[in-house]
């Protein structure tokens, strides 16, 4: 049984904590240090590592601090140096090279973002629960199979997108770079049907946009495209 | 006995035209009569673009993939580019394509939909829509009463033309497939709206002189930017179409736009647009709506075909939780400094100018 818990999830900041009763993980540290110490409620002792997606700071910013701390940072060589990030604690992965923490088994994997070298990770426990955390990303290259767990950006809808362009809201160009760059609704189903979601406990929607998304008509969508539980990651 | 002479043009058109209708065939589409002559008169258009041009069907820097797409494009929409006002116009664009790890310039025609050709496509496939009448130009002079709702009771607008003055608005009676008839209804004030986008989207690489390259512009000078064009994009809604003859404003303005000659069928187009794309369309075929999004939107199209081809193809897996060790102990130390500065963070389809604050990155 893996537990999900939401820290924050937005271009506001993005972070996670993920536990199977044995071993927790951070997901993301893209808030100031001393607000993910408030989330947990200063529980940061049991993180015992804290896996990066992307050098963007609303996903990476308390990484240093979080080094600091005595955690260990896991991410890619490309985005440890866009964010300058070195030392004992900085634990370089690779794309299709897997590694374990505690109970869990990690297999990062590429994704499709305007970054240096931005990675998703499918995670395994010893219980038999398979999670896979894909976000900031506008597609995904690869299928999984025996997911119990899903996390994945469903940033933006392209109706509500093209309705704001229309309305002088959003800049074209924004919504040129936001297509090339982020998970819409319409993708995400698409995703969804191509794996097998016959297992899958819950599905958690994240990174939703502000101005170009509607979480419960996402939710709702979803959920009639994989018949599972769906939630909507707190912003 | 020899085969009869045939033009090139016709060589052509018997060449594209059956592998279009096979095309729409695969993909669940029947091509009837008025397709076909829709595909043999957008090869005659695209061939006085061509001629014109001096380049050849055969020519090695054409790229043909592109026109097969293109006819089926006007195939499934039905766009006639014969049709007397235009539905349809081609032109000749040098594009860069990717060959390996080169970079090869080639001559594409690109499509573009008319104002009538928006017009046949809502016809066509308008949900619920059973035909369209030729719309009303009102202009400032003409007597005009709105139409009314009393409950369900729908008493329609009055016209009486005169002819005099500026098209201040446009009405489009639609006939709908339960016998009603609506009247919508755009207002010329109201293409403020498009004017706004328009000025918003050229002023994407201005800078105000607050620096050389918005691209290199440091935070600071990205906000004292976006200032900038609020002012610029404010005094445009204050002024309302008053803005196009606004000397300052002109410099963010297409001539189409201000131009005096152009700037009356610029208006009456948007005002068309404004009412006929946003009628919801039914094109009872997935395969001819996703050409429709391709013609309305080539960048979501460029996108969309990158995702169809490489997305979920490639199945991954743990292998054996049991068998894998931790990762050994190696440190990494980086050898640049950060290249991320905050100002050039993800967009994640937010608005910036609502999230500036120093907390909230975007």
């Amino acid at each position: 049984m893996i537990d999900i818990q939401c820290l924050g999830s937005s271009s506001a900041g993005n972070a996670y904590r993920i536990s199977d009763g044995l071993t927790a993980l951070l997901l993301e540290a893209g808030f100031p240090y001393k607000s993910i110490q408030r989330a947990l409620n200063f529980g940061m002792s049991d993180i015992a590592g804290c896996l990066i997606t992307h050098e963007h700071l609303d996903h990476s910013k308390a990484a240093p601090d979080i080094m600091r701390a005595g955690i260990n940072i896991y991410t890619s060589a490309g985005t440890a140096a866009a964010r300058g990030l070195s030392g004992h604690r900085l634990k370089v992965i690779k794309a299709l090279e897997q590694f374990t923490i505690g109970t869990w088994t990690i297999l990062p994997f590429d994704i499709q973002h305007d970054v240096e070298e931005p990675l998703g990770f499918l995670l395994a426990n010893t219980a038999g629960d398979k999670l896979v955390f894909l976000t900031d990303t506008y597609y995904c290259r690869h299928r999984f199979s025996g997911l119990t767990h899903i996390m994945v950006e469903c940033n933006y809808s392209r109706d509500i997108v093209n309705e704001r362009v229309a309305a002088g809201h959003l800049h074209p160009a924004q919504k040129k770079r936001l297509m090339r760059s982020h998970f819409s609704l319409e993708n995400v189903k698409e995703m969804l049907k191509a794996n097998d979601t016959r297992n899958v406990e819950e599905i958690w929607l994240l990174h939703l946009s502000d101005g170009n998304s509607d979480a419960e008509r996402f939710k709702q969508e979803i959920q009639e495209t994989t018949g599972a539980l769906v939630r909507v990651a707190d912003r | 006995m020899g085969e009869p002479f045939q033009t090139g043009l016709a060589k052509i058109t018997n060449t594209f035209a059956p592998m279009i209708e096979s095309q729409l065939m695969n993909n669940g589409v029947n091509m009837d009569q008025y397709s076909k002559q829709c595909v043999i008169n957008a090869i005659s258009a695209i061939n006085t673009v061509l001629d014109g041009k001096g380049i050849t069907w055969s020519d090695e820097q054409l790229d043909r993939n592109n026109i097969t797409e293109i006819l089926l494009r006007v195939a499934s929409l039905k766009l006639n580019a014969s049709a007397s006002p235009k539905e349809v116009f081609f032109q000749l664009r040098n594009v860069k394509i990717k060959v390996g790890d080169k970079d090869i310039w080639k001559k594409q025609i690109e499509m573009g939909i008319e104002g009538d050709g928006n017009d046949a496509i809502l016809a066509n496939f308008g949900r619920n829509v059973s035909k369209v009448y030729p719309y009303w130009l009102v202009r400032e002079h003409d007597q005009f009463v709105y139409p009314k709702f009393r409950g369900v009771e729908y008493e329609p607008p009055e016209w009486s033309p005169t002819g005099q003055g500026e098209v201040i608005r446009i009405v489009y009676p639609i006939l709908h497939t339960d016998k009603t008839l609506h009247y919508y209804i755009s207002e010329r004030a109201d293409v403020v709206k498009n004017l706004i986008a328009h000025m918003n989207n050229n002023m994407m690489n201005e800078t105000f002189g607050v620096c050389q390259d918005r691209f290199k512009a440091t935070t600071d000078q990205k906000k004292q930017i976006a200032v900038k064009k609020s002012e610029v994009l404010k005094r445009a809604k204050e002024l309302g179409l008053g803005a196009l003859d606004e000397p300052d404003l002109q410099q963010y303005i297409s001539p189409a736009w201000s131009e005096y000659q152009s700037r009356e069928s610029m208006l009456i187009r948007k005002m068309r647009n404004n009412i006929v794309k946003k009628i919801p369309k039914d094109f009872g075929s997935a395969f001819v709506e996703m050409l429709h999004d391709d013609v309305i939107d080539p960048d979501y199209a460029e996108v969309r075909r990158e995702i169809n081809e490489n997305a979920n193809t490639e199945l991954i897996d743990i292998p054996d939780s049991t068998a894998t060790q931790p990762l050994k102990e190696e440190t990494y130390t980086s050898t640049s400094e950060s290249k991320s500065p905050p100002g050039d963070e993800d967009i994640s389809g937010d608005d910036p100018q609502i999230e500036s604050n120093d907390e909230v990155l975007f």
